[in-house]
């Protein structure tokens, strides 16, 4: 089963760390990485950029509309993710836990949902 | 102290002092009451955790106990009704909108037109970003007398213009949202200032600055300049550790080793910037000029720098703001796409701007523009008045060695 582990965080909380407190954090993704891969586990994960460099697309009557920035205004912003290939809910909680971005934010644990297929082409 | 309390408390500051303004209506009981109630987070959290809504718990705790202090100063019996009613207020609620709310009125009434701008950059350092009075005097190089003096002054004249402490109206919002850009970018300048002649890549106003770029490009999320003074900020910023040479002589941007840019900082500043675009707002001058820095961030040499295209950018620029600098800085251009005729016109055309008479810039340009004509002797004649207004001892290093250049 897949999982997704969406990183929420206000950025202002990244941006406030000094080099050392940011060092640790990355050490703690690198912990996490390297446990991840002595267990054997495929996953992948990336940062993403803070919200300024967002843009948003709406179709609306037809028309697509763009607008820059975040979508959703909200306290915590998706700062990241892991996608984890584990065996239950359970394992992909410890994981979860593992990312050291949970101090200061939310990661929230949703499977993927593998049963929609797409219509044959 | 847990290293992660530090940046959470940093980052709630400036929304707790705001609330607490707003509730306690005055500026100086609300910023010590938000000293208190940081050093009670302080203790409690390291304890209990940290609460799911630090800035509500902050404010919370800071506005208790400025009642408790009122209720002991005896003081609350002279207050006005609003502090009075405020005493038999249950526990408060502090709802997230009001606090971005806070935020805005707080820069807002820190950026107020009545204010002149070095006043407001001291105001900001205070009331904003928690300086304490001894970091300003450092921070803008005055004695802390000094510094003590424009804050007290700064408070004198927001009473004496009686300027609110409100959100202004929507009519108002595009020209104050510009005195708060104005603001942002003086404290970046001050910083950008104050490493003339260092070989340090930042300084702290700097990175307060981009700080409060962010903080305000959130707020104002539907304003593209906002986010485009954010870009050109970061742009700038990336390439610091390149303006100066080993033995600490200036290097200008089309000598500057680029492998010494900062390239995450590149990376964000253009992606920003990408983004604006994409939205297609009519483009305002933060937005030109950050699209002129991404655009010298990405070209890989400064031979191979797309001119044409930041001359074009000028032009649009000159249209939106016609100032005498931007036209200086077209005709620069000018010249490095290798059109000479154009640029030795472009240059005649401001040789008699009153401004430019004791302007370092202008006789730098001149003394370039020269060069490249071949007119050595009016280019010596216009360096040796750069080297006299030059700002810094790297700046004159770098003046001195261009003349030495003339004459080989």
């Amino acid at each position: 089963m897949q999982y997704m582990l969406l990183i929420y965080e206000a950025e202002e909380i990244w941006e406030n760390k000094n080099d050392a407190e940011k060092a640790e954090v990355l050490a703690g993704h690198r912990a996490l990485n390297d446990r991840l891969h002595e267990d054997g586990v495929t996953f992948t994960g990336e940062p993403l950029m803070p919200t300024a460099t967002a843009v948003s697309l709406r179709r609306r009557n037809g028309q697509t509309q763009i607008s820059d920035g975040p979508f959703a205004e909200t306290k915590e912003q998706l700062a990241g993710f892991y996608l984890v290939d584990v065996d239950s809910l359970e394992q992909a909680m410890e994981y979860a836990a593992m990312i050291p971005n949970n101090e200061a934010g939310t990661i929230e644990v949703r499977p993927l949902d593998q049963h929609i297929l797409l219509p044959e082409s | 102290m847990d290293a992660s309390l530090g940046p959470i408390l940093k980052a709630a500051y400036p929304q707790v002092v705001a609330t607490l303004i707003r509730v306690l209506g005055d500026m100086d009981i609300a910023m010590d009451a938000a000293q208190d109630a940081l050093v009670k987070a302080l203790q409690r959290w390291q304890v209990d955790g940290v609460p799911d809504n630090p800035v509500a718990w902050l404010v919370t705790v800071a506005r208790n106990g400025a009642i408790d202090g009122l209720r002991r100063d005896q003081r609350v019996v002279s207050l006005d009704g609003s502090v009075v009613n405020l005493v038999s207020t249950p526990d408060m609620e502090v709802i997230e909108s009001e606090i971005d709310d806070d935020m805005l009125r707080l820069i807002f009434t820190c950026c107020h037109p009545a204010l002149n701008p070095q006043v407001q950059v001291a105001l900001v350092l205070k009331v904003v970003l928690g300086f304490s009075v001894e970091e300003i005097a450092r921070a803008l190089l005055l004695s802390t007398a000094a510094a003590e003096k424009r804050l007290t002054r700064a408070k004198a004249q927001l009473r004496d213009a009686g300027v609110e402490y409100e959100i202004p109206a929507a009519r108002e919002l595009p020209a104050r949202r510009e005195a708060v850009c104005r603001a942002i970018y003086l404290l970046f300048n001050e910083g950008f200032d104050r490493i003339h002649d260092s070989l340090v890549a930042t300084s702290p106003l700097i990175d307060e600055a981009i700080r409060l770029a962010r903080m305000t490009a959130r707020m104002f999320r539907q304003d593209p300049e906002v986010r485009a003074l954010l870009a050109l900020l970061l742009l700038s910023t990336a390439r610091l550790p390149a303006r100066l040479d080993a033995q600490g002589v200036f290097v200008p941007l089309e000598a500057q080793d680029r492998s010494r840019w900062d390239t995450a900082m590149i990376r964000e500043g253009v992606a920003i910037i990408d983004a604006v675009y994409a939205a297609r707002h009519p483009p305002g001058s933060y937005q030109i000029q950050a699209a002129i820095s991404a655009i010298h961030s990405q070209a890989e040499t400064a031979a191979n720098t797309d001119w044409p295209q930041i001359v074009a950018l000028y032009e649009r620029l000159l249209g939106i703001e016609d100032s005498p600098v931007v036209a200086l800085n077209r005709a620069v251009a000018l010249c490095f796409s290798g059109e000479l005729p154009a640029a030795v016109a472009a240059m005649d055309e401001l040789r008699n701007v009153k401004q430019f008479e004791r302007y370092q810039p202008w006789y730098a340009a001149l003394a370039f523009v020269e060069a490249q004509r071949g007119r050595t002797d009016a280019a010596r004649e216009a360096y040796r008045v750069a080297i006299e207004l030059a700002p810094s001892v790297a700046h004159r290093a770098y003046l001195e060695r261009c003349v030495a250049q003339l004459d080989a």
